[in-house]
């Protein structure tokens, strides 16, 4: 076990955690989301800008907090993708420097990998296990057989499910980000609209968002047209449960089909409390073990990546000092770089 | 724009040749703004593109990320998509990508960022006619370009 | 007294030691979109081949734009995480005047694209031009109206010929001219195009 400084600027958080021996001394996280709310989404530029602008705030705020020196760190481990590319090259400039200065490992981890690994700090795993990654920026299926196994079985399409959800909160005059007022207002609604499920019929474990979102659009905008009022809390009820009862349908159908022992939802979207109570109850169901992560881990921070650094620090994963980022990593390069 | 051609695809696959044929052929900076309505089939072309490059990556719509770069094909990919930009007056970055020099650049709902998209460009225009068959009409002051098609 | 100097803001990266200011060893080459991969492992070889501690390291001198808003970040966050390290001094120059000759006349020139460029005009210790953007028009009719001045900079994008200046040098040398940043954090790049 080790000492461990773990980086996180892949998107509009600049986060750096500190680790030892598995417990966490610090998790800081400056979020950037009010400043891009009045874009209606990620503004990479501004993203960009902001973690270079606070990149060393956070640093100091965790050694501060950790109470630890740069000299007692065994290990720098950065998220060096996927993500956005100028904010990346930001979180490794630092981790490669103190790497460099202080004569210590860099330790390059995915990002969606720190998802999936965030919720190791509820409970253990048990394999074989399915981690739904549902974000704004992915929506996959990754099966794991055993620690740092990642095989990617299913994937979307075309738009990921969160950015699907920021598109129909955008068109219902929502705030950014769209997860949240929807599923609030799902709350109060009912499933008044008919929307087409996606992919209906098809023999696959992918996942489609664009066809959805559009019908949306569509509709919204031939009932403003017509005079119409839109109820909104009855469309974000009938897009919610056709959104999320395809996440649920995928992983029914993957879990029975590669017998899985545990489910694991990971990224952004499964802080929304209807895709947590549905996979619940069906996982509950079949008596697969299921594991959702709290609030905390949902929302990018370093600490997840830290934890993925600890078990790549054990068998020795580092990075030579000239490496890269890619914002495109895919999770099975996971050891590729 | 001076030349104009118009090209129709019976269904996603000729589509997607089309976009292979622009990777095979465009040359290295080349700008081309894509315009249609949603669903129309534009990030369906770049995929197109990105199979010409022999880029592996999963080309998904960059409008989450309103950018997205492909680096590990023959030539760098440029995906942008400026639909989050309409009311967007501030210093976006973009310019840096936008015409990179040693690749291709393709840009969805370029009207949001007219003043950044030069002048010597390639616009696809792109209607659905029907579910499948769609119809496209390329545009352009270069002449060569179109005798690509 | 170890001086770092970092430069990474068009499209070659620089890196520099200077001992009690004199540059003791550099390395400048033209690595478009690769300042992220070079610019460590480039100042991690300097500081090695010239047994330098980092303890030793007191002050940093880097350009902090305008320029390539990727390239200015690169350096400017390895700046401030040396400094967070070391609590050395940073200066912060202009990339342009990084690009001047120090004593002649220098039209210091950035590609900002659009038809634009980013321009600074020194000579010597006076700033003739303060930093700004123009058309690449007006940036013609300026170098006409000045035919003795030096062109610097990246250049063959206007029709000039590039040319070499050594940037460690001059940065180095600016930095006499610079007050040291008191809030090293919070120090943000000139990107002046907003």
């Amino acid at each position: 076990m080790a000492t461990i400084l773990a980086i996180e600027s892949s998107c509009d958080e600049t986060a750096v955690a500190i680790t030892r021996d598995g417990n966490l001394l610090a998790n800081i996280v400056s979020t950037q989301i009010e400043v891009h709310r009045k874009y209606g989404g990620v503004m990479p530029e501004i993203a960009s800008r902001l973690h270079a602008e606070n990149i060393g705030v956070v640093l100091k705020e965790a050694l501060e907090t950790a109470n630890i020196a740069l000299d007692d760190i065994d290990a720098f481990a950065v998220t060096r993708g996927p993500g956005l590319i100028g904010a990346l090259h930001v979180g490794l400039q630092a981790a490669k420097t103190l790497a460099m200065l202080y004569k210590k490992p860099l330790i390059p981890v995915h990002h969606l990998a720190g998802h999936i690994y965030a919720n190791k700090y509820v409970d253990n795993f048990t394999y074989p296990l399915l981690a739904v990654v549902v974000s704004g920026g992915n929506t996959e299926l990754v099966l794991m057989k055993d620690d740092l196994d990642f095989k990617v079985i299913a994937e979307t399409r075309d738009d990921a499910i969160g950015e699907c959800y920021d598109k129909v909160a955008r068109v219902l005059g929502l705030p950014y980000p769209g997860g949240i007022p929807i599923d609030k207002l799902a709350k109060e609604g009912k499933h008044s609209y008919d929307l087409p499920t996606p992919l209906k019929g098809e023999k696959t474990l992918d996942f489609s968002y664009s066809g959805l979102k559009t019908n949306v659009i569509n509709l919204v905008h031939n009932l403003e047209q017509k005079g119409e009022k839109v109820n909104v809390p009855d469309m974000c009820k009938s897009f919610q449960d056709v959104a999320v009862e395809l996440v649920i349908d995928r992983t029914i159908k993957a879990s029975k089909l590669y017998d899985v022992k545990e489910v694991i939802l990971a990224g952004g979207v499964s802080a929304n409390s209807y895709l947590r109570q549905r996979m619940t109850e069906e996982m509950n169901k079949l008596n697969i073990k299921i594991n959702i992560p709290p609030m905390w881990c949902c929302t990018d921070n370093a600490s997840m990546i830290a934890k993925v650094a600890e078990k790549l620090y054990d068998i020795k994963l580092f990075a030579p000092l000239n490496i890269g980022v890619d914002p495109n990593w895919s999770i099975e390069d996971w050891n590729k770089f | 724009m001076a030349f104009s051609k118009m090209i129709i695809t019976n269904n996603t696959e000729e589509t997607l040749e089309l976009g292979k044929k622009l990777a095979l052929s465009l040359p290295s900076g080349s700008v081309v703004t894509l315009n249609g309505e949603l669903g129309a089939g534009k990030t369906t072309l770049v995929r197109g593109v990105a199979r010409g490059l022999n880029i592996n990556e999963v080309v998904q719509s960059p409008t989450f990320n309103i950018m997205k770069i492909y680096l590990k094909g023959n030539r760098p990919l440029i995906h942008i998509d400026a639909y989050r930009l309409a009311d967007v007056n501030s210093d976006i970055g973009l310019d840096e990508y936008i015409g990179y020099e040693t690749g291709l650049t393709f840009i969805e709902w370029s009207q949001y960022i007219s003043q950044l998209i030069p002048k010597n460009h390639i616009n696809i225009d792109i209607k659905c006619l029907d579910f499948e068959k769609r119809e496209l009409i390329v545009s352009t002051n270069n002449e060569e370009i179109l005798r690509l098609f | 007294m170890i001086t770092i100097i970092l430069d990474s803001s068009n499209t070659s990266l620089s890196v520099g030691l200077a001992k009690d200011n004199k540059l003791l060893a550099s390395k400048s080459y033209k690595c478009w979109q690769e300042q992220s991969e070079h610019m460590i492992p480039e100042l991690d070889d300097l500081l090695r081949k010239n047994n330098v501690d980092k303890n030793e390291i007191s002050e940093i001198v880097v350009s902090i734009g305008p320029g390539s808003y990727t390239g200015v970040r690169i350096a400017l966050t390895i700046a401030k995480v040396l400094a967070l390290s070391t609590n050395a001094l940073v200066y912060p120059v202009s990339s342009l005047r990084a690009l001047s000759t120090i004593n002649e006349p220098s039209i210091c020139l950035i590609n900002a694209r659009s038809g634009r460029s980013y321009i600074g005009v020194y000579d010597k210790q006076s700033i003739l031009l303060s930093d700004r953007i123009l058309t690449n028009d007006d940036v013609l009719d300026y170098i006409k109206m000045n035919p003795s001045y030096k062109i610097r900079g990246e250049v063959s994008y206007l029709g000039f010929n590039d040319t070499d200046t050594n940037v460690c040098e001059t940065m180095l040398h600016l930095k006499q001219f610079t007050k040291p940043v008191d809030n090293v954090l919070g120090l943000k790049p000139v990107y002046m195009k907003d």
